[in-house]
């Protein structure tokens, strides 16, 4: 494959991941305030995402792969709130480890990620329509 | 006349080559820029790679065989890492310095088929079929 179309092959990958690390963390904005269903369970729990580079044969190029969508780790808050369902019997309810503030720079770091790899494509685009311009005699 | 003409268009083209496989590079390096333990690549000089004779690699004579190492390997690559900064997740890709990076593939490019075009013209004016 000519390495223009391995370029833009490589950027829509790119594209791809970062679109879903933007779906990943829409995820965890979303439901930073999805408590538990029932007394003492686990509320959600923040979804992460792992990029990994695998070298595609017929290309000749590193892709982005995701490598896995895991959960973090890092403990619930615990509020004190009796009144809510899902509050154990000491009147504590657990609360989804995710921190709005860490999505939005998360967000932030997609998006301008994104950008980058469109520009690549635009380039590329443009490299080839040079090139096919030689075609075009009255030039 | 026309003979070194020719040379002219080889060497052009392979610039052309030379710049779209480095394109494809930077390509790479900011699709990963945000993987983890990613580091950047990128070809050496034009100089270097016109200088030093490709590595000589397996024919491919039917579907089934394996090419040998990444399709862009008649330009070598550059393994010493000139970036400007690793960060803690092991990545080394700066996207500002790959996009720059671009701008000046980009521009060499459009060079190279300017330069292509101009001589084009000049053999189509001695062909005095305009």
């Amino acid at each position: 494959m000519d390495p223009i179309s391995a370029t833009m092959r490589v950027a829509a990958s790119g594209l791809q991941a970062q679109s879903l690390r933007v779906r990943m963390t829409a995820e965890n904005i979303a439901n930073a305030n999805s408590m538990a269903a029932s007394p003492g369970a686990d509320p959600y729990q923040r979804k992460t995402i792992v990029f990994e580079s695998k070298f595609d044969r017929a290309l000749g190029a590193d892709l982005v792969n995701i490598k896995r969508i895991g959960t973090d780790p890092s403990p619930f808050k615990q509020v004190y709130n009796p009144s809510h369902p899902s509050a154990d019997a000491d009147g504590y309810m657990k609360t989804p480890n995710v921190n709005t503030l860490i999505e939005m720079s998360d967000m932030r770091e997609a998006s301008r990620s994104y950008d980058a790899n469109l520009k690549v494509i635009e380039q590329a685009r443009s490299m080839a329509a040079n090139t096919l311009s030689l075609l075009d005699s009255n030039r | 006349m026309i003979i070194e003409g020719v040379g002219l268009f080889q060497i052009i083209n392979q610039r052309m080559d030379y710049a779209s496989a480095r394109h494809s590079l930077v390509a790479q390096n900011v699709a990963h820029a945000d993987t983890p333990n990613y580091r950047p690549k990128d070809l050496k000089s034009f100089e270097a790679a016109l200088r030093s004779p490709s590595a000589p690699k397996l024919a491919v004579t039917q579907p089934t065989h394996i090419a040998s190492g990444p399709s862009h390997s008649e330009f070598s690559e550059n393994r010493t890492y000139e970036g400007w900064e690793v960060e803690p997740s092991g990545n080394g890709v700066q996207l500002e310095q790959e996009i720059m990076k671009a701008a000046d593939i980009s521009r060499d490019y459009q060079m190279a088929v300017t330069l292509m075009r101009k001589h084009l013209t000049m053999l189509r004016a001695s062909l005095n079929t305009r």
